[in-house]
């Protein structure tokens, strides 16, 4: 009988242990990813971020904007896709393009990351400095330049275990590199 | 007195994107004419469609009410007079104010960011006095009378945090003899 009892009890034990360890997951229904995960998570965000922000260059760029690249929406999604889908169609309607000079200043730095709860969103708080041109591929007329810096709100979220930029807010444009 | 010269600048111009006081220096008025800007080019059938009446559904454009400046509160509302300033100043050229009907209105302004670069879709209704005609060998042979009225799109960018016009149609969207179609809109 006594020995039934222990059996029941570490059965139990074992039990409670396999439940609790179940909130360490990042599986998004146990609770919040643990302090190492979220690193890792924060890791595999700003990897991401660097993915569509080339996938946005790659797309504008000569000699023609290109909105159906396929790097575009493995990269973004929701209203961040649709709407450089539609400045990518323009740039392609209007014959213009992005190009960078030789030596370009651009760079980006992710200010901060902040990730949901359940590790599914991260809002970001971006700054780019850039110097690329705007320009009339026919001619290679000069339409928009200079170095700036822009200031971004952006949300990440993840689906299918991918992370995708899905909004992106222009919060400031200044002249000269101020990030 | 200078209420009153800006009340006569705003009567003559009509550019209905102007805020009440706003005072550009000399400096950032004068720039090139369209003719010295960077050179036309041959968007005319594209920009037709992409700066087209029904357009300003398309994308970011601002289309500024009356007498106020638009309510945006991004950095599109910051850019959008100077916009309409920076397109004044080019048509005016430094040339003095020029009697009304003759006037140019800035009907629309579209924004587009592109990593940080800004480039403005303007859409214009220009007023124009009828100039003169002129047979090859250089003798005036026509002075023309009365107004013709143009709606044009027009594409105007940053260089060096500068607004300046890039394109500009070579054949405009619409044209009108007199003061009429977009003028009277």
């Amino acid at each position: 009988m006594r020995h039934r009892l222990t059996s029941a009890l570490g059965i139990a034990l074992v039990v409670l242990l396999v439940a609790c360890s179940g909130g360490d997951d990042d599986d998004g229904a146990g609770g919040e990813p643990a302090v190492d995960d979220r690193e890792a998570i924060e890791a595999d965000v700003r990897s991401a971020h660097e993915a569509s922000d080339a996938a946005r260059r790659d797309s504008a760029a000569g000699p023609s904007a290109n909105p159906e690249l396929a790097a575009l929406s493995d990269t973004h999604t929701g209203p961040a896709l649709a709407e450089w889908v539609r400045v990518t169609t323009r740039l392609q309607t209007l014959g213009m393009a992005l190009r960078y000079p030789e030596g370009s200043q651009r760079a980006v730095s992710i200010d901060a990351v902040d990730l949901d709860d359940d590790a599914a969103e991260a809002s970001l708080e971006v700054c780019t400095v850039s110097d690329g041109e705007i320009y009339l591929v026919s001619t290679g007329q000069v339409v928009s330049s200079g170095l700036r810096t822009t200031r971004t709100n952006e949300t990440m979220v993840r689906q299918d275990e991918t992370w995708r930029l899905s909004d992106r807010e222009v919060v400031a444009i200044e002249d000269g590199a101020t990030c | 007195m200078h209420g009153r010269l800006i009340s006569i600048l705003r009567s003559r111009f009509r550019v209905r994107d102007l805020s009440s006081e706003r005072d550009v220096p000399c400096t950032e008025r004068r720039g090139r004419s369209a003719g010295q800007a960077l050179a036309p080019v041959a968007l005319s059938v594209v920009l037709l469609g992409v700066l087209g009446p029904g357009q300003e559904g398309d994308g970011p454009t601002t289309t500024a009410p009356s007498t106020t400046a638009p309510a945006e509160s991004d950095w599109r509302a910051t850019q959008h007079e100077a916009v309409v300033d920076a397109r004044e100043a080019l048509w005016l050229d430094g040339r003095p104010a020029p009697a009304p009907p003759v006037r140019l209105e800035v009907e629309s302004v579209a924004f587009e960011e592109i990593d940080g670069a800004q480039v403005a879709l303007l859409r214009t209704c220009i007023v124009s006095e009828q100039g003169d005609t002129f047979d090859i060998f250089g003798g005036i042979v026509e002075r023309g009378s009365g107004y013709t009225t143009n709606q044009s799109g027009e594409v105007m960018g940053t260089v060096e945090g500068r607004w300046q016009l890039a394109t500009r149609l070579v054949t405009q969207a619409r044209s009108w003899e007199g003061e009429a179609g977009c003028a009277t809109d």
